[in-house]
């Protein structure tokens, strides 16, 4: 055989394992429903409609039928979608889904007051908190708080913030899927126009994103593809 | 994978392969070789040295080397990486089976290198010669969707090499050693690196060699570049490596032969954690 007849039998077969193939990815999560509205108090004669999202086993939203209860009709009632501020007290309502593999609940428990006793809701009132982890060998680290804004939220990362400076492609990101960024929305990024904030106290202002939009806070490497750390979100 | 990593990995392991580099080739001689390399990898060593998994990238490079003797003790050396592939596979749900990233691949040119050997001593018992390198930017420092899919630095580098190699006998075959120390001057930002290296070698039935090297880079961490101002780069400066590896070449006729080369990195940061293989054809006249 000539040399370079040897020669195209290699590079042939280094270019087999040179295409472009497929790496899977477990990305598997828990379904979960959500109620994501995140008024606590109403006033009596008050008629508002609840949300609830479905999120998939990969942490997608899908349509689903959601079925809505109350543990108490004299406080709250229920008509179709909406629910009815009856008279004063507390009731809980709770929200109903066939997933595809069991029956998902989420239970909101909400006060009815007087008209007028309604307390004028605070601009920045921290409602959700978190602690970021590493899950890799980079630097991922630090407290956070949640607040809601007239626009959406502000995630304030406390002083013992710490993103890894080394990490190729650094982006913070909210997701309802700690293994994907599929459908998650980019918070900081190495390529903002500002740039990313790696270390201390910061407050990101992200508009048009509700308190109970997200469950996760994750560092992400986006070239590579990998998670260094993340954080789930959790009540105050 | 940023090839400012892959190709400093790639011209050392391709550079240094059975060229028998600090002996000159003599007025007029030449030794030549096509080459193809590859390196994939779902794992690279972090800025810390521990290993840490990845989205699965590759790199496959087609390269000409050669060198040639001007005169007894001048050889000129080039290193033409003229096809560059790099790949990166499709992440896909294990749940669902849907694409969360689209694969992605580039071909291009990449960095040349482009080096003088000036032999200092050479006889029977002992070869001492200096090399000058130059790094051309002569690839591509951006490419891909994110910039990040790369063939080359951006950078004109320049590497001072020495290298001191010995003949000796391993029982009655014919072997030899050497040892090399490089300083690797960067520019725009990339941090400068020291080179070292041993390697033996030893011909059996005066047509085959096997030869086992062990290469290592240290950066001086003088560099501004970082992967904060890098906009993406996997790799962007201060890499060093520990690699080990060997060559297995025969010879078809006296000028003519086939060679494969495996080298993987055992210690490093920035850099990947698996090894590559290459295999090419060589020519000696």
């Amino acid at each position: 055989m000539k040399p370079f007849n040897y020669l195209l039998l290699i590079v042939l077969a280094i270019n087999l394992i040179s295409c472009v193939q497929e790496d899977i990815v477990n990305d598997t999560v828990p379904e979960e429903l959500r109620i994501t509205t995140s008024i606590n108090q109403l006033q009596v004669g008050d008629v508002i409609q609840l949300e609830a999202v479905y999120f998939n086993n990969v942490g997608q939203t899908e349509t689903k039928n959601v079925v809505w209860e109350t543990s108490n009709e004299n406080v709250i009632s229920i008509s179709d979608m909406n629910i009815e501020a009856e008279t004063e007290g507390l009731a809980t309502v709770t929200a109903k889904v066939n997933g595809e593999t069991m029956l998902l609940m989420d239970s909101k428990t909400l006060q009815v007051v007087k008209v007028g006793m309604l307390p004028i809701p605070s601009e920045s009132e921290v409602i959700k908190v978190g602690t970021l982890k590493s899950t890799s060998s980079y630097v991922c680290e630090g407290d956070f708080e949640i607040a809601e804004t007239t626009t959406g939220i502000a995630i304030t990362v406390a002083s013992n913030y710490r993103a890894d400076t080394t990490l190729p492609g650094f982006v913070m990101y909210l997701t309802n899927n700690p293994n994907s960024i599929a459908n998650g929305l980019v918070v900081d990024a190495f390529d903002d126009a500002d740039g990313a904030h790696y270390n201390g106290a910061f407050t990101f202002d992200v508009a048009g994103v509700g308190i109970n939009d997200y469950s996760y806070l994750v560092h992400w490497c986006r070239p590579f593809g990998i998670k260094a750390g993340d954080a789930t979100i959790n009540d105050k | 994978m940023n090839i400012k990593t892959i190709s400093a990995f790639v011209i050392t392991l391709l550079i240094t392969q059975l060229s028998f580099s600090q002996w000159t080739k003599g007025k007029g001689k030449g030794y030549y070789k096509l080459s193809a390399w590859s390196l994939e990898a779902d794992q690279h060593y972090t800025s810390s040295g521990a290993v840490d998994p990845n989205a699965t990238r590759g790199n496959f490079t087609m390269s000409l080397y050669g060198e040639y003797g001007v005169t007894d003790k001048i050889d000129v050396v080039a290193y033409i990486p003229f096809l560059t592939r790099i790949y990166q596979n499709t992440q896909v749900s294990g749940t669902t089976g849907n694409t969360l990233q689209e694969g992605e691949s580039i071909n291009a040119f990449g960095d040349v290198d482009f080096g003088v050997r000036y032999g200092l001593i050479k006889n029977s018992f002992l070869a001492l010669s200096t090399t000058l390198k130059l790094g051309l930017p002569t690839g591509k420092n951006k490419g891909g969707s994110d910039g990040s899919f790369q063939t080359g630095d951006g950078e004109f580098n320049q590497l001072l090499q020495l290298d001191a190699g010995l003949p000796y006998h391993l029982f009655t075959k014919t072997a030899y050693a050497k040892t090399y120390i490089g300083f690797n001057n960067r520019t725009e930002g990339f941090s400068d690196e020291f080179h070292y290296g041993v390697e033996t070698g030893v011909k059996f039935w005066d047509k085959f060699w096997m030869v086992g090297r062990l290469n290592a880079v240290k950066s001086f961490r003088n560099g501004s570049l970082s992967a904060q101002n890098a906009q993406g780069s996997i790799f962007a400066n201060n890499i060093e490596y520990v690699s080990v590896g060997g060559d297995l070449a025969y010879y078809i006729t006296k000028k003519l032969g086939i060679s494969f080369t495996y080298a993987s990195a055992i210690s490093g940061r920035i850099i990947y954690a698996k090894p590559s293989y290459s295999g090419g054809v060589f020519l000696e006249l």
